[in-house]
């Protein structure tokens, strides 16, 4: 048995940093559920999975925000829909009735006129979830900023 | 000593939309599981309000494939509303209902993750709750993970004081300082002092070598303890690599429930 334990270099501020990598890189992953931005009747669709590792309360989104080719959608033009039930982004943070499952994909709504004349073949599409986590990870204002990126083709 | 897996280490392709939780049931079956452990937020569909029908399916599954849920894993956070923090009578209510869902499922612990800090405020919630997990036969495990040293619980075990409530330590705590987020290993001599609070056990694993080793991790210890003292609960392989890395979740699930095998039988 050891008679002394192992030391690391590491604190409670490197294993925060750390996680925040980690759980960054699983959200990167199966971000996308589909490379296509296809347009209809309720603004331009993505399918997004929640990127945290369990299923969350929607009002851990204190923040939603899209990019389309480096152009920022305004806060407003954000639509989540969940199981068909559509709310604006502004809004998922008063709404902990609401779940969003493991892996479950959102749909994410852009209204933003600006879009159309934005969209290429292929377009560089940023996500910008600010997700509080529900009990302390360690993470600076218990909120887990994830800062993803990915590509999609115009459906 | 019962030895399976969390359905967690199926996680690759559950956050992936690969596979449900009655696909991971099967596949830690066939794997050779006395039993699963199942985590609320993750694998019951319909969560938070889940049906009963889809309850007893998730049971008679297991049931009928001759394995036992070992431990119905949950969440007790405190930030679910982004106004304010939920009070302590809405965490009683919550911590009753899923001391009810445990024992709907048939499982004999509940391991809620909570956190207790200051430590002295699990006191007031565990006795708070106790009075249901008499009546309805669930035993509050505690989950003892690092970076918490592996006293942390003992001023809890010994103010609560009843077999409702008792630990799950999970192995982290004795990885070495190579382990993705380690802080302070233990020494493995810190596991014997806790041996008679244990009713089940998460076998945490990252990664693991070309023989099946855990490098991080003394499983040979860990369990050989375990076995020295005699434990009769139940031991889950937490496979946490998916993390980091995709792979198809049944190849790293067989290693470690091997491993498990090879040091735990």
């Amino acid at each position: 048995m050891n008679a002394e334990p192992p030391r690391t270099n590491r604190n409670q501020a490197d294993r925060a940093k750390q996680g925040i990598f980690v759980f960054s890189g699983l959200g990167q992953r199966d971000l996308f559920a589909s490379n296509r931005i296809e347009q209809t009747d309720a603004g331009w669709r993505l399918l997004i999975r929640n990127p945290w590792y369990t299923g969350t309360h929607l009002s851990t989104v204190s923040s939603l925000g899209i990019a389309v080719n480096g152009h920022n959608v305004s806060e407003g033009h954000i639509f989540l829909s969940l199981r068909g039930q559509m709310v604006p982004a502004a809004y998922a943070k008063n709404l902990h009735e609401i779940w969003w499952g493991m892996g479950e994909v959102a749909e994410v709504f852009l209204t933003d006129p600006a879009i159309p004349a934005l969209l290429k073949d292929t377009n560089e599409i940023g996500v910008e979830i600010d997700m509080r986590t529900t009990f302390s990870y360690g993470f600076p204002d218990d909120t887990l900023p994830y800062r993803l990126t990915g590509e999609v083709e115009r459906g | 000593m019962k030895l399976g897996l969390t359905l967690y280490s199926f996680g690759a392709d559950l956050h992936a939309g690969k596979m449900d939780v009655f696909d991971a049931i099967r596949k830690a079956a066939e794997l050779g599981c006395d039993g699963v452990e199942i985590i609320a937020e993750q694998h019951i569909p319909g969560w938070p309000n889940p049906s009963l029908d889809d309850l007893t399916q998730i049971r008679e599954l297991v049931e009928s494939l001759g394995m036992e849920i070992f431990c119905f894993s949950c969440y007790f956070g405190k930030n679910i509303r982004s106004d304010r923090p939920q009070t302590f009578e809405e965490l009683v209510h919550h911590a009753k209902r899923m001391i009810a869902l445990t024992a709907y499922l048939g499982a004999p612990i509940m391991r809620p993750a909570f956190n207790a800090n200051p430590v002295g405020q699990l006191i007031d919630f565990v006795n708070a709750v106790l009075p249901s997990l008499e009546k309805y036969g669930v035993i509050w495990g505690v989950e003892l993970h690092a970076p918490h040293p592996p006293s942390y619980y003992q001023e809890a075990l010994d103010a609560v004081d009843s077999p409702w409530f008792r630990l799950v330590p999970d192995f982290s705590c004795w990885q070495g300082p190579n382990a993705p987020g380690q802080i302070q290993s233990n020494p493995l001599s810190t596991l014997e002092p806790l041996l008679k609070y244990t009713v089940h056990c998460h076998a945490k694993a990252h990664m693991f070598t070309a023989d099946g080793e855990e490098p991080n991790t003394p499983y040979k210890e860990l369990l050989g303890m375990l076995k020295d003292y005699g434990f009769k609960g139940s031991v889950s392989g937490e496979y946490e690599g998916w993390f980091i890395k995709y792979a198809p979740s049944e190849q790293p699930a067989k290693t470690l429930f091997n491993l498990l095998e090879k040091y735990g039988r």
